[in-house]
C-alpha cells in the first residue's frame, strides 16, 4: 500500500515537473498576446486620446494583467519619477525587467527595445507607425510561438509523466 | 523471481514506445533513437539477469556440469 | 492450484508480449522470453524434485550412475534447445531456431556416443 502511494507521488511529481515545462510554452505565446493588446491600447489612447505618455502607459499597465503588465508599469514609474529618462531609455529598463521574471528570445527582446526607440520622440502619425510596426512584428513571434507551443508542450507533458513511470518501475 | 518481472518488462517497453512516438513528432528523431536504445538495454539487462538465473537452474536439475 | 498460477502468468504475459510486440518488436521478443523464463524456471523446481527422486532410485536398484545421469543431461540438452529455438522463431529467426536445434542434435550425440559404444561392446561380447 506505501509502495502504491510512493509510486503515485514519484509520477505525479515527474508528471508536475513535465507538465510547468509545457507551461513555458503556453504562457510565452499568452505573452506576446497579452504584448499586442497592450501595444494596441497604447495606439487607442495616443491616437484618441492624446495623453501624455508617461499617463498613457500606466493606464494601459492598469488594464494589461498579468507578466505584460511589468515593461508598462517600469517604464511609466521611471517617465514620472525621474525626468532625465528618455521614453526610449525608460521601456528598455521595463524590458530588462520583464525579461528577468520571464526569458524573453533575442528576437522578442530586440523587437521590444526598437520600438522603444521610437517611442516619445516623434509625431503621432510616427508614434502609430511604430506601434503598427511593432505589432505585426509581434504577431509574427506570437504565431512562431504558437507552433512550438503545439509541437513542445504536449511532448513535455508526456514525457514528464512517462520518466515518472519509468522510474517507478524501475524502482519496483 | 516474481511474476512482476513481466510487468515491469512490459511497462518499459510500453514506455519506451511512447517515448519513441512523442520525440518522433515533436521532430526530434535523434533524440528518440537514444531513449529506444537506453529503453531496450534497460529491458536488457532485466532479462540478462533472468536468463542467468534460467541457466543456473537448469545447469543444476539435469546434471550439466 | 498452480497450475492456474502457471496458466494465469502465461496468459497475463502473452497479451503483454503482443501488445508491445506491435508497438516495438525488440521490447516483444524480450517481454516473451521472460514470461517463457519465469513459468519454466518455476516447472524446473518441481522437475528437480522429480528427477532428484529417480536418481535416488536408481541408486538402490544398482543401474549404473553415470548412464543416469547422461540420459539427464541428454533432456536437459533438448529441453533448453527446443526452448532457445522457440524463441528465436517467435522473434522470425526461423534459420537461428534451425542451427539451434542442429547444434543441439550434435551434442546429444556426442553425449550418447559413450553409451552406443557400451552397448555395441557388450553385444560384441556377446556374440562369440
Amino acid at each position: 500500500m506505501l509502495r502504491l502511494l510512493g509510486a503515485c507521488c514519484i509520477i505525479a511529481g515527474c508528471g508536475i515537473l513535465g507538465f510547468s515545462k509545457g507551461e513555458q510554452f503556453r504562457q510565452r505565446a499568452e505573452m506576446l498576446r497579452c504584448l499586442q493588446n497592450g501595444l494596441n491600447m497604447l495606439e487607442a489612447d495616443i491616437s484618441y486620446g492624446s495623453t501624455p505618455l508617461p499617463l498613457a502607459l500606466a493606464r494601459v499597465a492598469e488594464k494589461v494583467g498579468g507578466i505584460t503588465q511589468v515593461p508598462f508599469a517600469q517604464a511609466a514609474r521611471l517617465l514620472k519619477e525621474n525626468n532625465g529618462l528618455t521614453a526610449a531609455e525608460a521601456w528598455e529598463e521595463g524590458v530588462n525587467k520583464l525579461d528577468a521574471e520571464f526569458t524573453l528570445t533575442t528576437e522578442e527582446k530586440s523587437i521590444l527595445i526598437l520600438f522603444g526607440q521610437g517611442l516619445g520622440c516623434s509625431a503621432r502619425e510616427e508614434q502609430i507607425k511604430n506601434i503598427t510596426l511593432a505589432r505585426e512584428q509581434l504577431r509574427m513571434a506570437e504565431l512562431a510561438a504558437e507552433e512550438a507551443r503545439n509541437k513542445n508542450q504536449r511532448m513535455w507533458q508526456v514525457m514528464g509523466l512517462c520518466t515518472g513511470g519509468a522510474i517507478v518501475l524501475m524502482l519496483i | 523471481m516474481n511474476i512482476e518481472l513481466i510487468f515491469q518488462i512490459a511497462g518499459i517497453g510500453i514506455i519506451t514506445s511512447i517515448f519513441h512516438t512523442v520525440l518522433k513528432q515533436a521532430g526530434k528523431e535523434e533524440y528518440s533513437v537514444i531513449a529506444t536504445l537506453a529503453g531496450v538495454s534497460l529491458a536488457l539487462i532485466v532479462v540478462i539477469r533472468l536468463i542467468a538465473e534460467l541457466l543456473t537452474s537448469v545447469k543444476d536439475v539435469f546434471f550439466l556440469h | 492450484m498452480e497450475i492456474l498460477q502457471i496458466v494465469g502468468v502465461g496468459l497475463a504475459g502473452a497479451v503483454l508480449a503482443v501488445f508491445v510486440r506491435e508497438r516495438h518488436k525488440e521490447l516483444g521478443i524480450f517481454v516473451s522470453l521472460a514470461t517463457g523464463v519465469i513459468i519454466f524456471l518455476f516447472a524446473l523446481q518441481k522437475a528437480g524434485a522429480v528427477l532428484e527422486t529417480l536418481v535416488q532410485l536408481a541408486a538402490r536398484a544398482n543401474v549404473n550412475m553415470f548412464y543416469l545421469v547422461t540420459v539427464l543431461k541428454i533432456m536437459g540438452i533438448a529441453y533448453m534447445a527446443e526452448f532457445g529455438a522457440q524463441i528465436c522463431r517467435d522473434a522470425g529467426e526461423g534459420s537461428t531456431a534451425s542451427k539451434i536445434e542442429f547444434a543441439a542434435k550434435i551434442l546429444v550425440m556426442v553425449m550418447a556416443l559413450p553409451i552406443i559404444v557400451a552397448i555395441l561392446e557388450s553385444i560384441l561380447r556377446l556374440i562369440p
